[in-house]
């Protein structure tokens, strides 16, 4: 049976806040875009955070995550742009075109243009006892808790005092779930002082130079061993569930299929596509915003996502190119300040020295310029 | 003075003489993050964070009703109210809340500092609720004076702290699987590179690693750290596997154009 | 029900109650699924992993010739620990699949089982 087939101008692969903000700004610009998520929810992670957000009036910060992602997806309906949930897609092809899986069964679509914000995915690592029932991603508790509405397990340990793991934590406590301490392994929290703060006010530790050893248990969970690498010493925790947030890695299996070529910043996660300050990757007519392009935050996602849906627009000649600089000036601007501070600094430096070298040079260009490269393509 | 000020910078000293005449906002941020909705939330432009996002907040406590807004939306929880107007040795503290409890006025509560630690029991005067349609609790206590400026919030929940038992003897590190999927295990993993094996993707044809469901999604990033380890090398140099359409688990007939 | 203070009075299971933040769940349909055979309580449309959760189950399957005891680790259909065999449909991901009234569901690889 042949595939059914299915065009459209600009298409946006992703509805989190990188994507929804791209395709409000494409669509403002004359252009409103196809979106495609396979969440049954539009706001990608937004949609399960609970808690308040930093950045500022641009960004919805003051408001919940969720809140901020029913802001976004109505103002997308507003402005014209077709939101279609539960399409999953599968391939993204060389010659551009995209396999998604929705509803209406399989169909290939042939984009015009398409704007990649695929948000990341939760690292993990092996050790041993990580395979039983009761250890999971830091993501997988939370959406447990606060999507399905169910705990868990009755107590857990968390693995990494980034603000993942202490956001996640707190929102354990606040569903009934006992937190019998946040693990690190480095000298100091990586998170905000602000979020150990919430955490710590509640009685719950957060262990720094502690390293994750094993989970035990005979058919799930039931102790968690710990070192102390200050002491030398072991310690084992009584917990049912074991959470891991150990950071997360831009999801660039659809720019790296596509033949974007892919750089490895440590920075920002690991390997993601190249791009320049518009969000262009090397490849014509894709673009790339939000946690795929570096992870940061929800804020920074929503700015590089206007930029990605300007330069969309501009680059198919429906936006003023006048009126594009002004408007991705001002959001570059802002950019370069939520990158600021301390938090900031090294994913700043690290976005300028992948956006220093162009996109064709080779690797020994990309080398002096401190970029690790290697293409997606083979 | 009962208690001690202890960060003049963020304009704590000038708080506490100001609480004599009623609440006023304690800020408890110090650390440069992106972000500003304390100075949003402020009907009376008391908090300035400038000259941009990343910059500390600064609180003008003369400017300051009390009002609480900012309590309510700081995403870090990090504002608070103080209240000296009582001048007999209590002061009213105000603490931003969103745990269990269901609390009411009259609840006689913990109030804790920040590491958690019960500084004394306090008695609930007032629960308000401010922030849209998911709102956050202000909750009201009466403390002592001297332990004013170390409270951080009230508690319902028991605790039972655990410090893990210490364990004797380390155990033997364990063998355990590398790649879910496959069942691969590190040790099969380890000894296919003794063999003289460097590249992720003769490591996948000789281990059957990373061509489970998760395309490699999970255990990469570890073999590829093994890798590098017996190459002496670093790991991001050591490739990837290749994706490859479908990138999610789908069923075949779907591919085929059924839909069902 | 009456609400509880605290951890106190909780009710029964693994289901969160009276969130501070998102209030009473929304109240999808009580229906019956079947874990190996025997009744397990489950709201409409929600995955049918969280109604092993909410039961306190978390055991998706066996791997390694029954050894091993798996269960969701992602919740988002990524990993496939939590699959889990729906007769009439075969294998499944039980984090993305809602649970419908009456569906039978098997723990594959349970030692001694098939
Ligand atoms: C626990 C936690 C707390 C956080 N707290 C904050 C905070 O307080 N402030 C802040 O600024 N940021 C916060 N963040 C970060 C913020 O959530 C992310 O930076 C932001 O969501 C990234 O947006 P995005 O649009 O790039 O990706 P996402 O939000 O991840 O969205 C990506 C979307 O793409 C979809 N997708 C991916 N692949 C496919 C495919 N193949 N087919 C179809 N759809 C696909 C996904 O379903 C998803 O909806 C937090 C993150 C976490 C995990
Ligand atoms: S308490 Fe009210 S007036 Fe005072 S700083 Fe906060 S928001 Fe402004
Ligand atoms: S809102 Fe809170 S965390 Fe953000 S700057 Fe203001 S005081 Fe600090
Ligand atoms: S829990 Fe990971 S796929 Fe279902």
């Amino acid at each position: 049976m042949k595939l059914r087939r299915e065009s459209h101008p600009l298409v946006v692969v992703g509805a989190g806040p990188a994507g929804l903000c791209a395709a409000l700004e494409a669509a403002e610009a004359g252009l409103p875009p196809l979106v495609l998520d396979e969440g049954s929810r539009g706001g990608g992670q937004l949609v399960k955070q609970i808690h308040r957000f930093f950045g500022s009036r641009e960004h919805g910060a003051g408001k919940r995550g969720f809140q901020i992602a029913e802001e976004l997806v109505s103002g997308c309906l507003g402005k014209g742009v077709e939101i279609r949930l539960g399409h999953k897609v599968l391939g993204f092809f060389p010659d551009g075109r995209l396999l998604v899986d929705g509803d209406e069964g399989v169909f290939v679509l042939q984009p015009g243009a398409t704007i990649l914000a695929t948000g990341a995915v939760e690292k993990s690592f092996p050790f041993p006892g990580w395979t039983l029932p009761g250890v999971m991603g830091a993501g997988a508790a939370q959406t447990l808790v606060n999507q399905h509405r169910v705990m868990p397990g009755k107590r857990a340990l968390m693995v990494g005092a980034g603000n993942v793991g202490l956001i996640v934590a707190y929102q354990l406590l606040q569903a009934g779930v006992e937190v019998a301490g946040v693990i690190e392994v480095n000298r100091a929290v990586g998170g905000y002082a602000v979020h150990a703060g919430r955490l710590r006010r509640e009685g719950v530790p957060i262990l720094l130079r502690h390293r994750l050893r094993a989970a035990e248990g005979k058919k799930e969970v039931e102790s968690v061993l710990v070192e102390d690498m200050e002491r030398g010493t072991w310690k084992r925790f009584s917990v049912d569930t074991l959470c891991l947030a150990v950071g997360m890695a831009p999801q660039a299996e659809l720019a790296a299929m596509r033949g974007c070529r892919l750089v490895y910043l440590s920075e920002l996660g690991g390997f993601l596509p190249w791009h320049d300050r518009a969000m262009r990757t090397d490849r014509p007519g894709v673009y790339v915003a939000g946690d795929l392009a570096g992870v940061e935050e929800a804020s920074v996602a929503m700015d590089e996502g206007r930029l990605a849906g300007l330069a969309a627009a501009l680059d198919a000649g429906v936006l003023d190119p006048g009126e594009a600089a002004e408007r991705m000036e001002e959001v570059m601007d802002r950019l370069e300040l939520l990158r600021g501070g301390p938090f900031g600094e090294p994913r700043r430096k690290a976005k300028e020295r992948l956006c220093s070298m162009t996109g064709l040079v080779t690797g020994g260009a990309g080398r002096k310029a401190g970029i690790r490269g290697r293409t997606g393509r083979r | 003075m009962g208690s001690e000020v202890t960060d003049e910078t963020n304009g704590w000293q000038e708080a506490w003489e100001a609480a004599e005449n009623g609440a006023v906002a304690v800020m408890d941020c110090h650390e440069e993050i992106p972000c500003n909705p304390c100075q949003e939330a402020c009907p009376n432009g008391a908090i300035r964070v400038e000259p941009h996002v990343c910059a500390l907040p600064r609180l003008d406590p003369g400017a300051c009703n009390g009002c609480g807004r900012c309590v309510a939306l700081c995403p870090g929880m990090a504002v608070f109210l103080l209240d000296r107007r009582e001048r007999n040795g209590f002061a009213r503290v105000t603490v931003p809340y969103e745990m269990g409890g269901k609390p009411v006025e009259g609840d006689v509560v913990q109030v804790v500092d920040g590491e958690g630690k019960a500084l004394t029991e306090g008695k609930i005067l007032k629960v308000r609720a401010w922030g849209g349609e998911a709102p956050t609790l202000l909750l009201t206590v009466r403390v002592p004076e001297e332990v004013a400026l170390k409270v951080r919030g009230v508690r319902y929940r028991l605790i039972e702290l655990d410090e893990g038992l210490e364990v004797e003897n380390a155990p033997p590190l364990l063998d355990y699987p590398i790649c879910r999927c496959e069942d691969v295990s590190l040790q099969n993993v380890r000894e296919t590179l003794r063999s003289g094996v460097r590249s992720l993707l003769t490591l996948r044809r000789a281990t059957r690693v990373g061509l489970g469901y998760c395309q490699g999604l999970f255990c990469q990033s570890s073999l590829r750290e093994e890798l590098a380890a017996a190459a002496g090398r670093e790991a991001w140099k050591m490739g990837s596997f290749r994706v490859r359409p479908p990138v999610r688990p789908v069923k075949l007939g779907r591919l085929g154009g059924e839909n069902a | 029900m009456k609400k509880g203070k605290g951890c106190e009075g909780k009710a029964p299971g693994m289901r969160v109650r009276g969130h501070p933040v998102l209030g009473e769940p929304p109240g999808g349909r009580e229906i019956t699924v079947f874990l190996d055979g025997k009744p397990l309580p489950a709201r409409e449309g929600e995955p049918l992993a969280a109604a092993l959760f909410a039961s306190g189950i978390r055991v998706a399957h066996y791997a390694a010739e029954g050894r091993e005891p798996r269960g969701p680790f992602c919740m988002i259909g990524r990993c496939t620990e939590c699959r889990m065999v729906l007769e009439g449909k075969g294998m499944v991901l039980t984090c993305l699949t809602p649970a419908e009234e009456g569906m039978r569901l098997h723990t594959p690889g349970r030692r001694g089982k098939p």
